[in-house]
């Protein structure tokens, strides 16, 4: 009787099992919200790894370039409330620069999905797929001709928890996290984009995000600070002076690198061009909240302990302490500016189901047509002066947002 | 720097429909499963980089998911104690039909909420009575005997479909 009674039970909740209702849409979004209500705030590495890696490729050679940055002001300017009146309708992206957004596949002609890493020249998209979990191989995907190849296998150890890959300077390089004798250490490894088998480019430094291709060289930050090693193979090297920092967008970085959650701290306060050897100091309003620092601008946002209820009070200021405004509304995801110039944004109430970004130079709100219900965010860095891209991927779709293409 | 919710993310994307299932049989009903889910993403976000260490995400938020609802229990109102009876077995021929009772997945309703835990975690999540204690932070002998008491209140209300009683009246 009671193992008729225990096998009724197995079979009655495995049947309930596959009656469960589907995940809701939006689910990380919802977790991230949570997340951020039970003041354990870190900086979400989605948005992070946007910014740092688009910065890298086209905001930052645009800083670069212009080198007219005026100097930080002695004092910041005080925030100013920016009033939902004043932001009006979203721009339609894809109305007015029908070339910023762009539908891709979901999945490769063999049915399986692609997260995608990089749209290299029109239309070849480099992407991963993943079994269990982890990823096993990475594809070149022609669109035009509907065909996918196998660039390599990727041998992921069962150990290991983590992959970021980018892809710039003709490779696709990626770094993963693996235990190797109770302690966890970063493998960074390359293959050329027209195909090879991988090769274990470095094996250095604690794990952390920021991954970028520099040229010929592979640059990781890690705690112990940031390291770079030919891709081609060659000795990895430790860039000196650079503990306590983190690739803000190369040749930039900043410290601290760490998020601290407290009043009063500034993620990248200090910022430092490790090829020209300039450095810069955040000078920054006074928020009963925390600071996080791109290259240009910096996104406030209330430190762990404040309780709030209805808007969010986020602020954003330019890191010379102009233009500092107020910005009620939603949460900005990660407090991360995208390629220097853009926030995820949504003031409250606004109906609509898409993504909305705030463009910081022009103070206008820009509808993607993209759905919230995004899954992840991916990043595209194609190792061109202008080649900035996110991708948004959910179960229906991959759509590519190109942020050089709005004026 | 936190690098780790990449593969957070990755993680949820992965697992939350699992974890979703899971969250139904220990709950009987969507709504407390949608929230027992997110609950159990929000901590494993606040805890990402523990967790992962430990090589266990899924671990982590089964375990969270159990103890948050036996804690629960006492505190939350209980309008959505009569689950939905599941449909869809009655259309699915083959083995899992044929060991599937909606009368039984009804009587689970009516069980304390440790009690159903303690059922779930042996027979959906197949745990030893060892690893249920572990789960739920309570004593092996408690497990033992929540189960024995959960059953004994089954085996009044429910007898096997396909083994009428004889004499009649159940």
């Amino acid at each position: 009787m009671t193992d008729e009674l225990g096998r009724a039970l197995r079979g009655t909740l495995t049947t309930a099992a596959g009656e469960a209702p589907a995940v809701p849409p939006g689910l990380l979004d919802q977790v991230e919200a949570g997340h951020r209500r039970r003041r354990r705030l870190r900086v979400s590495a989605t948005a992070l790894a946007v910014a740092v890696i688009l910065g890298g490729t086209g905001a930052a050679g645009a800083v670069l370039r212009s080198g007219d940055e005026p100097p930080a002001a002695a004092k910041p300017g005080k925030l100013r409330p920016v009033a939902a009146a004043e932001l009006g309708k979203p721009i339609k992206v894809r109305d007015r620069w029908p070339d910023a957004v762009r539908s891709l596949p979901r999945k490769l002609p063999n049915g399986r999905p692609l997260q995608p890493i990089a749209l290299v020249g029109e239309d070849t998209l480099i992407g991963s797929t993943t079994s269990s979990g982890v990823a096993d191989r990475l594809w070149a995907y022609d669109l035009k001709a509907g065909k996918a190849t196998v660039v390599t296998r990727v041998d992921t150890p069962r150990t290991s928890y983590d992959t970021t890959f980018v892809a710039g300077g003709g490779h696709i390089a990626w770094a993963l996290a693996r235990k190797t004798g109770g302690r966890t250490v970063v493998e960074i490894w390359a293959v050329p984009m027209a195909g090879g088998e991988a090769r274990k480019v470095a094996e250095a430094g604690s794990p952390t995000s920021g991954l970028v291709i520099d040229g010929g060289n592979a640059v990781w930050e890690t705690d112990e600070g940031v390291y770079k090693a030919p891709l081609a193979g060659g000795a990895t090297e430790k860039i000196p002076g650079t503990k306590g920092f983190g690739i803000v967008s190369w040749p930039w970085l900043g410290s601290p690198g760490a998020p601290v959650d407290k009043v009063g701290a500034v993620r990248f306060r200090n910022l430092w061009n490790v090829r020209t050897g300039e450095r810069r100091t955040a000078v920054l309003a006074p928020i009963d909240g925390r600071w996080s620092c791109g290259v240009t601008w910096c996104v406030g946002s209330p430190a762990d302990k404040t309780v709030h209820r209805g808007a969010w009070p986020n602020a954003v200021q330019r890191r010379d302490g102009k233009d500092g405004r107020s910005l009620p509304g939603e949460p900005i995801p990660g407090g991360m500016v995208i390629a220097d110039r853009f926030v995820v944004y949504r003031p409250l109430g606004l109906d609509s189901r898409n993504m909305i970004l705030y463009d910081l130079h022009t103070g206008r709100l820009l509808d993607t047509g993209i759905s919230m219900r995004y899954q992840s965010i991916k990043v595209s860095s194609q190792g061109e002066p202008d080649g900035g891209s996110v991708a948004f991927v959910d179960d229906g779709g991959t759509a590519m947002l190109d942020l050089t293409a709005i004026r | 720097m936190d690098d780790d919710d990449v593969t957070y993310e990755a993680f949820v994307a992965t697992r939350a429909q699992a974890l979703l299932r899971y969250g139904f049989v220990l709950t009987g009903n969507a709504d407390d499963a949608a929230d027992l889910l997110q609950e159990g993403l929000i901590r494993l976000r606040g805890a990402w980089g523990r967790v992962v260490n430990k090589r266990d995400p899924e671990g982590y938020v089964r375990k969270t998911m159990a103890r948050q609802h036996i804690s629960a229990w006492r505190r939350r109102r209980r309008e959505h104690l009569v689950g939905r009876v599941p449909e869809g077995p009655y259309e699915d021929p083959g083995l899992a039909r044929a060991e599937h009772d909606p009368r039984l997945w009804e009587a689970l309703t009516l069980l304390p909420r440790r009690q159903r835990a303690v059922l779930v975690l042996r027979y959906y999540e197949d745990l030893s009575d060892e690893e249920i204690a572990a789960t739920l932070g309570i004593a092996r002998g408690t497990v033992r005997s929540q189960a024995a008491r959960a059953l004994d209140k089954l085996r009044a209300d429910w007898r096997p479909a396909a083994a009428p009683t004889p004499g009649g009246t159940p």
